[in-house]
């Protein structure tokens, strides 16, 4: 047909078009996911190792610890000082909370929802502190040679300290074990590693991976199937870089730099992601904005506990409890994989009771929960006053709100969306006085009034109140707490991070319990939605029922 | 069906491009929104942000070409015609009603359409476009600055979105009401729309307007007045330019009308010469070459008595009389002898001076022939069954056979197309006053009634009144039909003589619009 138009539409619609779709197509820089070139990141040490065996003074048998302790500061001159400001000797420290002043805080004074409290348990809890001899309040914090270098210096990796809930409570709290070779050890001396600082951090909470989550000694090795996947920087195997603890936690003058919010509330004395990474890691421009909103560990750190469960439940108020023989019940683990607990199911946890502990839930490759948290956190303190029982009392609650992102009361450190684990567990609480009270827990001898000897909570109370000089009704009840972990570790590569509709997703977003504010994906109106398509299945309706009514007519008329 | 020429190749390109970016920001877009995972929502929100900053720059060079072009215009909304678009989808449209709007290229959105598309341009658009900059850019800003949270932003651009794809599919919904229902698709892709032949007649005439209209706009006189001279100018412009493309102008309307109808034309000045004939003319007289008539005396090739007679009309028209109808006879370049009736007057110079005759002559040779025949027949007085037989079979010659009370008993099928009748059936046993006005009937009654006596009617003119309503002349034989010595009826032939009565209307008329 002459000039019926077909002919010009290659040149005019079809070839046009698909040079912009192909423009549409493949301009898409952003879509690469790669770090940036420039921002190649060195790992630098800047000591020199040094041969401690050669040297003189580590050549005889150490028969305790504040020896080699006396050894070490012959030489190190002003070190001792210089430890003894540090946490890791104190157990406390001066922080200010914000909107009510400064407190002393610290691992001392914090209670938590695991082990509850230090004070009374020193003999047990100084297996993790950094010196010799911190069997209670009395403990002489003013001598230098208290202060275990071993625990975080030791090259051996044979270095320990004493447990005194296994076996005689000897040679005393927080000294080496009675089998280790000081000398040998003393002689090994190196900056700290992995193992040195997993040997306490690994641990806490009793056991394995017990309280942070993020924090197991499946990072020592690659015998546990560490690598890249589990976590990039620790990892030793595919994709990991085996980076040390210090490398991040970078140190000077023993201060060691992190913090965490079990005992801390500012936010100061941090290690964080940027000061390696920038704060534009990625290439593409769209990841790059979720910087504002979102932090690094949100993506990165999409599951935690990923090679030996954590616990997530600790419920003290099942402890003391005995057999039918009167009899207590240890370490016993429970039939089930699913644990129900202040409404919610867990599934896949495993359950374990122990009369001294009571019942608790660990969980492996726990999703986190997500939180809004600007760095500072408050803390209920064991002279607060507990204001409300209906619902589970926050003990470290972290301030954080979506309004804080866009309008920051400190505009460096802007809420953005942390990934958490949160603990949850029942434990004692004064039901008069409406505080926490701290128990004494530690103990193997009868009659030390000891839960783990006695069994028996009053007493227990009691004596840990005591020990505080705090008073105590002589009334006690089990309260609902749940303490605020934010996760730092277990960085996977960057091929496992979240994907984006892990959270923008409008049926199963991991930040489905984030309220107050707009996400792509997550959010719709209900009205507009219900609305919309109702007009688009009016629109179809209409046009079709017209459509039926023309066939149905124009077949009428030619009969 | 024809196809008229609509939609420009800008246009096209961009409504083609502009529907596959809407149709892919719709995809995209509700990928993000969570209706659906496809592409993965990183993906869909990467390209839903190409797609937008193309459409954004395809907007911006649309809107240039359409303020550049004038194109704006055609969504200038209009009321006119509103109530009837609104009532021809409503109900016309299922009764096969025809479009109460045309499609042109001035003119190519109905009423619904202008005020449709002004609000996507205006509104819908925009909104959409502005609220999704702010969504891709500007949130943070809007949210820190104006506490206008992004949910906000969002909720506006969704509304907009499902707007946009309720209009979607009304749209295309809507293309399948064109002639065909693939015709407005096609005629977006190529151009060309199909059309029934009366709206590309008012497409057409519309184009013409509006060309015309503006090239009238583009002459003023230098003073910025209107006057008669530019009115002028314009008209030759206009003759001058139809002339070129071929086109009849108000002026050849007449002549080409004459000629379609085989009428000759032929223009004499006072000294008896031929000054002009047209073709038909020439083709009646059998000539190719028209330079062999003019300048030769109006005496050529004729007998003696043509001679005659040409000159005795000729001179009657000098004096001032009008001739109509005239019959004569003609002697054609190739020999043969042909028949034809003339009108002719005088016309006169500048200085309003009789300058010679002009007229129409219109081949009556067929009719002649076949009275002829007839009278020849007639005259002998003979029932050749033969010559009826010719006769009835003729298509020059109507015959008919009317009984005694004046029933139609038969009629041939020239008579039927003559009366312009589809069948037999519409008129036989139909009294023969069927097709008449009173006076008409009264007038042939009395020649009936001669007949009826024996009495045998050679020839009469007659008027008849058609089944189309339109009128026509013929000349009408009347025979007695005896059967044994009772007439029982009359039977005869008609020969058609409306052309040449057409003929001297036309200038009858012409003449009084001169006058």
């Amino acid at each position: 047909m002459k000039n019926s138009g077909w002919g010009k539409i290659i040149p005019i619609v079809i070839l046009p078009l698909s040079i912009i779709l192909y423009i549409v197509f493949t301009y898409n820089s952003d879509v690469d996911r790669d770090y940036l070139a420039s921002s190649k990141i060195e790992i630098k040490h800047d000591s020199i190792p040094v041969d401690h065996s050669k040297f003189e003074i580590l050549q005889k048998d150490f028969k305790t610890g504040p020896e080699v302790t006396e050894a070490c500061l012959s030489c190190h001159n002003g070190r001792g000082k210089e430890f003894m400001k540090t946490e890791h000797w104190k157990w406390h420290k001066v922080d200010s909370i914000p909107g009510r002043g400064n407190f002393d805080l610290g691992k001392k004074n914090i209670l938590n929802n695991f082990c509850i409290g230090v004070n009374s348990n020193e003999q047990l809890c100084s297996m993790c502190h950094a010196g010799y001899g911190y069997g209670d309040k009395n403990f002489d914090f003013n001598n230098q040679n208290n202060i275990d270098c071993l625990i975080c210096h030791d090259g051996t990796k044979k270095y320990k300290k004493s447990n005194p809930c296994k076996g005689p409570n000897l040679p005393g709290a927080g000294a080496p074990d009675i089998h280790v070779d000081l000398k040998a050890v003393a002689q090994s001396v190196q900056l700290p590693k992995r193992n040195n600082c997993g040997s306490c951090h690994f641990t806490g909470g009793g056991g394995n991976n017990v309280k942070h989550g993020d924090l197991e000694m499946g990072l020592l090795s690659a015998h546990t199937g560490l690598n890249g996947d589990i976590d990039v920087h620790m990892g030793v195997g595919k994709d990991g870089q085996n980076m040390q603890c210090t490398d991040c936690h970078k140190t000077h003058n023993h201060q060691i730099s992190g913090q965490l919010y079990s005992v801390s509330s500012s936010n100061k004395n941090k290690a964080t992601c940027v000061e390696c990474h920038t704060g534009k890691p990625h290439k593409s421009e769209l990841l790059n904005e979720h910087f504002k909103t979102v932090a690094c560990q949100t993506c990165h750190i999409t599951e935690y506990a990923k090679i030996h469960p954590t616990k997530i439940i600790w419920d003290w108020s099942t402890a003391a409890k005995m057999d039918k023989n009167g009899k207590p019940i240890f370490a016993k683990k429970l039939p089930g994989n699913t644990y129900t607990f202040d409404g919610k199911t867990y599934t896949d946890v495993e359950l374990e009771y122990d009369s001294r502990h009571g019942t608790a839930v660990l969980k492996k490759d726990v999703k986190p929960e997500y939180i809004w948290f600007n760095g500072t956190a408050n803390h209920q303190l064991i002279t607060d006053k507990i204001k409300d029982t209906l619902h589970p009392l926050v003990l470290n609650p972290l301030f954080g709100s979506y309004k804080d992102n866009y309008m920051p009361a400190d505009s460096l450190h802007p809420s953005k969306i942390w990934p958490v684990k949160i603990m949850r567990g029942k434990q004692p609480y004064d039901k008069e006085n409406m505080t926490l009270v701290q128990p004494k827990l530690a103990g193997r001898i009868k009659g030390s009034n000891a839960l783990w000897a006695d069994y028996d909570w009053q007493a227990s109370i009691k004596a840990g109140m005591d020990y505080l000089d705090l008073p105590y009704s002589g009334k006690y009840g089990f309260i609902e707490t749940q303490s605020m972990w934010p996760l730092n570790h277990e960085v996977s590569e960057s091929t496992k991070a979240l994907s984006c509709t892990e959270c923008h997703n409008s049926t199963d977003s991991r930040l489905k319990n984030l309220s107050g504010f707009y996400m792509p994906g997550r959010d719709h109106s209900p009205w507009i939605e219900y609305t919309g398509w109702i007009f688009l299945v009016l629109v179809l309706l209409g046009v079709t029922v017209h459509g039926a009514i023309r066939i149905f007519s124009n077949k009428k008329m030619k009969h | 069906m024809k196809k008229v020429q609509i939609y420009s190749g800008y246009e096209r390109f961009w409504h083609w491009t502009q529907a596959t970016l809407i149709l892919l920001l719709a995809m995209t877009g509700l990928e993000v929104h969570g209706t659906y995972h496809l592409l993965g929502y990183e993906n869909a929100a990467l390209l839903h942000k190409n797609l937008a900053w193309a459409l954004l720059i395809l907007i911006v060079f649309t809107q240039f070409w359409n303020i550049i072009t004038g194109e704006w215009r055609q969504y200038i909304p209009s009321t006119k015609m509103m109530k009837e678009q609104i009532e021809y989808y409503i109900t016309g449209i299922f009764k096969n009603a025809p479009h109460p709007t045309n499609k042109t290229v001035y003119n190519k959105f109905n009423p619904l359409q202008r005020i449709t598309y002004l609000g996507l341009r205006i509104l819908v658009i925009p909104v959409v476009v502005l609220s999704g900059i702010v969504y891709m850019y500007y949130y943070g800003f809007l949210e820190e600055n104006m506490h206008f949270p992004l949910g906000t932003v969002a909720y506006i651009h969704t509304i907009g979105a499902f707007l946009l794809i309720g209009f979607v599919i009304g749209h295309v919904y809507l293309t399948t009401t064109g002639l065909k229902p693939l015709s407005a698709i096609k005629a977006m892709l190529t151009g060309w729309e199909e059309m029934s032949d009366e709206e590309a007649q008012v497409a057409l005439e519309e184009n013409l307007l509006v060309a015309m209209d503006k090239s009238k706009q583009t002459i003023v006189d230098a003073d910025g007045t209107e006057d008669q001279d530019t009115e002028r100018m314009f008209e030759e412009a206009y003759e001058e330019a139809s002339e070129k493309l071929g086109l009849a102008t108000g002026e050849t309307i007449l002549q080409n009308k004459l000629s379609d109808s085989n009428v000759g034309y032929f223009k004499i000045n006072k000294d008896g010469y031929y000054e002009d004939v047209n073709n038909v003319w020439l083709n009646l007289y059998k000539c190719k070459d028209k330079s062999k008539i003019i300048g030769q005396h109006m005496s050529l090739n004729r007998s003696e008595e043509g001679k005659k007679k040409v000159q005795r009309l000729f001179n009657d028209v000098l004096a001032g009389k009008v001739v109509t109808g005239e019959r004569v006879e003609r002697h054609c370049m190739d020999g043969t002898i042909g028949y034809h009736t003339i009108s002719a007057k005088a016309y006169k110079d500048d200085e309003g001076k009789v300058a010679g005759v002009e007229g129409y002559i219109i081949d009556i040779t067929p009719q002649v022939e076949a009275e002829k025949d007839l009278e020849n027949k007639l005259k002998l007085q003979i029932k050749n069954e033969e010559f009826y037989k010719k006769m009835i079979a003729s298509k020059d010659v109507g015959y008919y056979r009317i009984d005694k009370n004046g029933f139609i008993q038969d009629v041939n099928d020239t008579w039927l197309k003559l009366y312009k009748y589809d069948s037999k059936k519409d008129v036989i046993n139909q009294h023969y006053s069927l097709s008449r006005s009173k006076e008409d009937f009264l007038e042939l009654k009395k020649s009936v009634d001669k007949v009826l006596k024996g009495e045998t009617i050679p020839f009469g003119i007659t008027r008849r009144h058609c089944h189309d309503g339109s009128i026509g002349y013929h000349d009408i034989t009347m025979t007695p039909v005896y059967e044994g010595d009772e007439i029982v009826g009359f039977e005869g032939f008609i020969v058609d003589k409306t052309d040449k009565k057409l003929a001297e209307e036309e200038l009858k008329k012409e003449r009084s619009k001169n006058a």
